[in-house]
């Protein structure tokens, strides 16, 4: 088998794959823009209207970035796992590792005093068993969806939803993206 | 020279001489050879070499009395320099004292009050780069990122502003390395989404890589310099997600080679890190002031935390030893410059940009407190060909440098400049009002509240305490000739001196409420 048949034959369909994408951007941009919301009382203090926008500008494009590293990262496993790990169930085993993932990440934060990477070395039980888990609640809601069509279907009729609410926030990053790259070639140009 | 040749610039330098003139010709014995050192008009006008180290406290230095000898160099230098023994910071941290002393205002005026603050847009064309005369080449660079934000703001008047990662072994800041040309908001997105101190980041995901590139970073140089800084590398540390790790002493040989191969006239601004914490001197400082040293026991602060004697004497320790580290690099510059004779005519400034505390449960700078610790800063000044030290004793601030500086290239000095011409002869300066005043939580534009105000009228220091949710509005009165410790509030609303100077204090905060 050439790479390129082994590929096709592993890739997901385009429509799982646009679905899929639409999960990643979910969690990271909605946590995004929590924060954002987050400090803007302290941008209000400090800031302009205009530079509070650039801000928001770049930290939509980071989002941008951070969502297709993760969904990167999800297709690279649809690829490389055994195709009955994942690739069969594809939306629902995606929808469920990133959401798992998110959720490990958004405990991480809010615990980062505690957890921070910089003491791993000295402490990392906790960020161990917050790890644990996770990976053990994802591996159970995975295991579900073989066996269990009805929490199948409820995965994907969650996604359907899940995708016009991302949809409408993956319009702030992808208007972001050009008035950024703008920016940044006038700037350099200047 | 005919005075129908005179140009305009010469008839500037003239108008700034003939104001330190008048200074002079009533003030001590050496100020006509003082004066005299002066370029006279026509001749090649002065360099200025600004050094500048961050958090440094002049109460830790043997040079203003401090019982441990950590500044020998600098003792040296005050022989052929002005000692100016109350110099004051306007605030209490990088951004509002920085911003004073390149702008000549006070922090309620340049606005520069949160961390990272830029000033308000008009100071953009209005600084201590821009001010100076065309024929000046302007370097600066600082490994404070606080700093160096101001210094952005001012980039288009800064003919050489390298980039903070160019002197450091390693730069955790992205927008330093690639977004020079947006650094500010660059920056402010970065900490925003990767390096939040205070809360969680933006970015969910990314900051983890951010912070484990940083910490493996951070122990790979910590690893490779262990020797020479058992401690780490200066600024070195994985907890602060803005670090930077780097040796002073290229800092010092990049400065160095500026003042040897710069065309003259030039006007160097260097603003480094140490003392600044973490206290990480060179090992061979590390041995230093293993003593008793008697600390006064002071009140513990409200809301103010930082209990552990036994860590707070370590952490001065520390501090003291990278006091002695920095005024060793301090000194061999001096020794190096010296010898090439790159100094012969260039003013040589040392200061600080604020002071650092270890009391009143405090440790570091970042308080709501206005204590001399924190604002009692060094500040030398030093003429070309001066042989002899004066000292004044009078109170000055960080105000005063902008104009004294400009005086001396012979620029203009605008008129909404708040600070002072400093004589340079010995003369002590008249008893004037000096104000300090910390307002990180107030808006940039609005009324200065949360904020602590300070009114130095010597010998007495006012201070006001306005807005705060844990700390209760009230005022705080020190005679500081006879309670250098400011142990001793003397504040009664009933006592005629605090209702003086409580009302000139709101006198003055009425009229600059409003930027």
């Amino acid at each position: 088998m050439t790479l390129q048949k082994f590929l096709s034959s592993r890739f997901p369909p385009g429509r799982d794959l646009v679905q899929v994408f639409l999960v990643c951007a979910f969690p990271v941009a909605v946590w995004s823009w929590i924060i954002f919301f987050y400090d803007l009382p302290s941008f209000l203090l400090s800031l302009r209207l205009s530079q509070i926008i650039n801000i928001f500008a770049y930290l939509q494009v980071i989002v941008l970035i951070e969502s297709a590293l993760l969904f990167a990262l999800d297709t690279l496993l649809a690829v490389l796992l055994p195709p009955r790990l994942f690739l069969s169930n594809y939306v629902p085993q995606s929808t469920l590792f990133i959401l798992a993932l998110a959720f490990w990440a958004v405990g991480f934060h809010l615990n980062s005093e505690q957890i921070a990477l910089g003491n791993l070395p000295s402490n990392p039980t906790l960020l161990y068993i917050w790890t644990v888990v996770w990976a053990v609640v994802f591996l159970v809601l995975s295991i579900l969806t073989r066996y269990w069509t009805r929490w199948n279907t409820l995965i994907l009729s969650f996604v359907d939803r899940l995708s016009i609410v991302s949809g409408v926030y993956l319009f702030f990053p992808l208007l972001s993206l050009p008035y950024v790259l703008l920016r940044y070639v006038v700037l350099q140009v200047s | 020279m005919s005075p129908s040749s005179l140009n305009r610039r010469d008839f500037l330098k003239l108008a700034g001489l003939a104001s330190l003139s008048v200074v002079g010709a009533s003030g001590s014995p050496l100020a006509g050879s003082l004066l005299d050192m002066l370029p006279k008009a026509g001749a090649q006008p002065p360099n200025f070499l600004v050094v500048v180290f961050d958090a440094l406290s002049a109460r830790n230095m043997s040079l203003y009395g401090y019982p441990r000898a950590n500044t020998p160099n600098l003792e040296r230098f005050t022989s052929r320099s002005i000692v100016f023994h109350q110099h004051h910071a306007s605030g209490n941290f990088t951004s509002p004292g920085t911003g004073s002393l390149l702008l000549g205002v006070y922090p309620w005026k340049h606005r520069s009050l949160q961390h990272h603050a830029q000033a308000l847009e008009r100071y953009s064309d209005q600084n201590l780069f821009s001010l100076l005369p065309q024929e000046y080449f302007r370097f600066a660079y600082t490994q404070n990122p606080f700093a160096f934000t101001l210094l952005d703001q001012f980039r288009k008047h800064i003919d050489r502003l390298p980039k903070m990662a160019d002197l450091a072994d390693y730069s955790a800041l992205l927008s330093d390395k690639y977004f020079q040309s947006d650094y500010y908001l660059a920056a402010e997105t970065e900490l925003v989404a990767l390096k939040q101190e205070s809360h969680q980041p933006a970015s969910l995901f990314l900051s983890f890589l951010d912070q484990w590139r940083i910490a493996r970073a951070n122990t790979r140089i910590n690893q490779a310099y262990r020797k020479a800084y058992p401690l780490g590398l200066t600024n070195c540390r994985s907890e602060n997600p803005g670090t930077q790790c780097f040796e002073l002493e290229k800092a010092i040989d990049w400065t160095v080679a500026q003042v040897q191969n710069t065309s003259q006239p030039y006007f160097g601004y260097v603003h480094f890190f140490p003392p600044h914490a973490p206290y990480n001197p060179r090992a061979d400082f590390i041995g230093l002031f293993d003593d008793n040293l008697r600390i006064p026991k002071k009140p513990l602060f409200p809301g103010a935390s930082y209990t552990n004697t036994k860590a707070l004497k370590l952490h001065r320790q520390h501090y003291d030893q990278s006091i002695a580290h920095l005024d060793s690099e301090f000194g061999r510059m001096l020794v190096t410059l010296d010898q090439a004779g790159a100094l012969d005519n260039t003013v040589v400034i040392f200061t600080s940009d604020h002071g650092e505390m270890f009391e009143r449960g405090f440790l570091g700078h970042e308080t709501p407190a206005l204590f001399e610790p924190v604002t009692h800063i060094p500040l030398l000044i030093s003429l070309p060909g001066q042989q002899e030290r004066l000292d004044i004793e009078l109170p000055t601030s960080a105000v005063d440098v902008l104009p004294t500086l400009l005086s001396l290239a012979g620029a203009t000095v605008p008129s909404d400049i708040e600070g002072s011409v400093l004589a340079l002869d010995g003369t002590q300066p008249a008893v004037r009002n000096i104000y300090m005043m910390e307002a990180k939580s107030a808006p940039k534009r609005g009324q200065l509240t949360p904020a602590t105000f300070a009114l130095l009228q010597w010998p007495f220091k006012l201070i006001q305490y306005t807005g705060y949710e844990d700390i209760p509005d009230a005022y705080e009165l020190f005679d500081l000739k006879s309670d250098l410790e400011e142990l001793n509030n003397l504040y009664s609303p009933d006592d005629p001196t605090s209702i003086a100077l409580a009302e000139e204090l709101s006198q003055k905060l009425e009229q600059v409420q409003s930027p």
